[in-house]
């Protein structure tokens, strides 16, 4: 048994050295991607100074074309999008951010309410050094704290992201990352159809939207959330209480899903879920104007 | 708690240590009420279930002993399998039924006074109910001495290792072995950490990771090819192995540490060269409780048929195995298919052997590849209908992979990550399968290779694993 105890100790001890030169690695690397979606959420939270950020899921990251809000609003916008993310990731950013400065307008996504789980590991590598983000994690999944001991697992599964980043640049487009039709991976022969949406937001997803709210209005940002449009005619099995936190006059809430200009119509889509660049296009352009009529002191800028 | 979630790393240890502070006659006290806290931590109520269950053994095997008559002790034996069977029935298969029934006299215009029913199921119900039954068969057959202890038997049925997926033990096997607790045995504890370290890399960086894929194309059959269909039901085998057999390695692992020795579940299958012997090396456990409790007994009453009395107990043996994962037509299908591969086998077996014989083709590499990817291909073909969600898309499935070819889906990260791990588990399979002994790494001499090979795994789960404390897909089992 002593044999055991001092072989356990011996490895434990190499694992401790392991993982704290892994840490470092890591660490120094992270800091150096300069593309991709590490570099976004690192930007986010530790250096953007935009007047529009664009957050949510993949719907806007592939939907929302910033260069346009910029060119038509003269505001600078960058889209901090991040492909399936949640609320919970979404508003340990938004800590972070108002907590350095207040953005003007933030515009996200309805849909990441509707993603139950509460994951928050898109965080992780900012624990150590960012006050907000760790409160974050430690409200939301306080076990995290014990797992966050090691340093190799807060850059769980980062490796291939971190590692073509350090060596490619984003073109620059603020963060907006086109898709276009020609690229599509699935087989799609789409027919427009109607489809119950399977996503439900919980007590809880539905709790930190409205903390997210509360928190941008509170800082002095105006809020727009959008419903992105998608191929087929979408029904939710239930919206009462989702629309309790986004239809108030804090709010400016706009709804294009089932919007007849995108519903159906194939050439604007990637796939079912996702606008292609073109269809990003027009429901940019579409936004633009919609918010230049319902936010006084924006209808000076020409709209493309 | 499972044995991904992170409440788990802080219950075994501590388990593990109270056990060892226990009194070796007292200790499988201490071990009943870890296996009960943690049956509790997951479904509360359904722990009555268990008990239920362990009482009705006990008291109809007790009952068994003192009977004097062959007739009175058979009567008891069916009559504690038909109690213990009736949860099981009623929780997995009586929804079925009765949707089936509703559906079908819908159909004909007349109604069904229940509404549809939605049970879930106790986890594990499948698994402790057939340890059980083993059991009660096993009294009855004068195979195991009564255990007169309910504490005992209760462990047995609800030992935390094996509750919730199995292995599905043996009473013979894990009586004695509760009966009499051992003393810390340094070799136990490391050889059931290495289990457990290799467990988690199966179930975390290759199963985990490989159903990323799969479930993206399978969650959406309508809109993919069928070049995806294809090579996500080329991988899903994989997947089923990485998260069952990492799951049973982890279980035999900690029942190691805590000293006990628990049957195989998987013993490399994808290096076999036939279907008969695919099944004695995927999900171990099961097909033995099976031989033993149904294919034996139905095959000798069915001696005078011949092959034909053979191919029968094969057909219905694995229709129970499919019955057994799950009272859905894909499940039968799936057993089914098993059966008809297996009788084929059978029917054509001595003239196999001949010709292999014959030409020696059974040392030709060429020939022992053939057979392994043809098994592989057609468990494949099978494992379509077992993941599929009803049998319309098992067959849009078939149908796209021979009429819809096209680009294949490529998630690029996820199947990097994968084919890293599907290497790793692939090269150390292929290694113990053909040079066992050789070029050893967890088990190395030198303590340097092997701490190395620890700290190199270990890592490679730390920042390569799906660590989201996924489900075991047996659970739903």
């Amino acid at each position: 048994m002593k044999k055991f105890i001092l072989r356990g100790a011996i490895l434990i001890l190499l694992i401790l050295l392991t993982d704290f030169l892994i840490g470092q690695i890591f660490g120094m690397m992270f800091n150096k991607v300069r593309s991709g979606s590490v570099y976004n959420t690192t930007y986010g939270i530790r250096d953007c100074k935009d007047q529009i950020l664009i957050m949510g899921d993949s719907e806007v990251k592939h939907g929302l074309v910033s260069n346009l809000f910029s060119d038509s609003l003269g505001m600078s916008c960058y889209n901090l999008g991040l492909d399936g993310n949640n609320v919970f990731f979404q508003y340990g950013m938004l800590r972070e951010i108002v907590n350095r400065y207040t953005p003007e307008i933030i515009i996200i996504s309805k849909s990441i309410a509707l993603e139950a789980e509460s994951s928050v590991t898109s965080l992780f590598p900012f624990y150590d050094d960012f006050l907000y983000v760790k409160e974050t994690i430690l409200e939301i999944a306080p076990a995290e704290k014990y797992k966050l001991i090691s340093k190799a697992y807060m850059y769980n599964s980062l490796l291939l992201k971190i590692v073509p980043g350090i060596f490619r640049s984003d073109p620059e487009t603020g963060g907006y990352s086109p898709l276009f039709s020609g690229q599509n991976r699935m087989n799609y022969n789409l027919v427009p159809d109607t489809v119950y949406f399977k996503g439900k937001s919980t007590t809880r997803s539905r709790g930190y939207y409205d903390k997210f709210i509360r928190l941008a209005v509170s800082a002095g940002s105006r809020v727009i959330v959008i419903t992105a449009p998608r191929f087929s005619y979408v029904k939710y099995a239930e919206t009462d209480e989702f629309n309790e936190i986004v239809q108030n006059d804090d709010v400016i809430y706009l709804e294009y899903e089932n919007d007849p200009t995108f519903t159906g119509h194939a050439d604007y889509f990637y796939d079912e879920f996702h606008l292609n660049h073109k269809g990003a296009v027009v429901l940019t352009n579409r936004i633009i104007y919609d918010i230049k009529h319902k936010i006084p002191g924006l209808d000076d800028f020409p709209i493309d | 708690m499972t044995f991904t979630s992170f409440n788990f790393l802080i219950f075994f240890p501590l388990t593990v240590l109270a056990c060892y502070l226990t009194p070796v006659k007292k200790r499988w006290i201490t071990l009943l009420l870890a296996s009960y806290f943690f049956y509790i931590s997951i479904q509360p109520v359904y722990a009555l279930l268990t008990a239920g269950i362990t009482i009705s053994t006990y008291i109809f095997t007790r009952w068994m002993e003192i009977t004097i008559s062959e007739k009175g002790k058979k009567r008891l034996m069916v009559a504690n399998i038909v109690i213990i069977l009736t949860p099981l029935f009623f929780f997995k298969y009586f929804g079925a039924v009765n949707n089936g029934l509703m559906s079908w006299l819908a159909g004909t215009g007349l109604t069904w006074p229940l509404p549809e029913i939605s049970l879930i199921l106790p986890v594990g119900i499948s698994f402790y109910t057939f340890m059980a039954i083993g059991y009660t068969v096993d009294v009855y057959n004068e195979e195991v001495k009564t255990e007169w202890n309910p504490g005992i038997l209760a462990l047995f049925i609800s030992f935390f290792p094996l509750v919730l997926s199995g292995p599905i033990e043996r009473s013979g096997n894990m009586l004695p072995q509760f009966r009499n607790m051992g003393r810390i045995e340094y070799t136990n504890l490391t050889s059931g950490l290495k289990m457990m370290v290799w467990g988690y890399f199966m179930k975390l960086v290759v199963a985990d990771r490989l159903g990323l894929y799969v479930d993206v194309v399978y969650n959406n059959i309508a809109n993919h090819n069928g070049t995806s269909l294809l090579f996500a039901s080329l991988l899903h085998p994989i997947q089923v192995y990485g998260d069952f057999g990492g799951y049973s390695l982890i279980a035999l692992g900690t029942a190691k540490i805590l000293g006990f020795n628990v049957m195989a579940n998987f013993n490399r299958p994808f290096f076999s060269v036939s279907v008969a012997e695919f099944w004695r090396r995927w999900h171990i456990s099961l097909i033995k409780w099976l031989t033993d409790y149904i294919y034996t007994p139905l095959a000798f009453s069915m001696r005078r048929k011949g092959m034909t009395g053979i191919v029968i107990a094969l057909l219905i043996t694995f229709l129970l195995s499919g019955i057994w994962h799950e009272a859905n037509w894909t499940f039968i299908i799936w057993g089914l298919m098993q059966g008809i591969f297996l009788s084929f086998e059978a029917i054509t077996n001595r003239k196999r052997i001949s010709v292999e014989s014959r030409y020696r083709l059974n040392k030709k590499p060429y020939y022992i590849l053939f057979n392994i990817v043809l098994t592989y291909i057609l468990f494949t073909s099978s494992l379509i209908f077992g993941r599929a969600e009803n049998v319309n898309d098992a067959l849009l499935i078939y149908q796209k992979i021979f009429t819809a070819p096209g680009p294949l889906y490529i998630e690029k990260s996820t199947l990097i990550y994968s084919f890293i791990g599907v290497s790793i588990l692939f090269i150390k399979d292929f290694k113990d399968e053909y040079f066992p002994g050789k070029l050893e790494f967890f088990n190395n001499r030198n303590t340097v290779i092997r701490f190395a090979s620890y700290i190199v795994v270990i890592f490679i789960i730390l920042l390569t694993g799906v660590l989201n404390g996924s489900q075991f897909i047996y659970f739903q089992f």
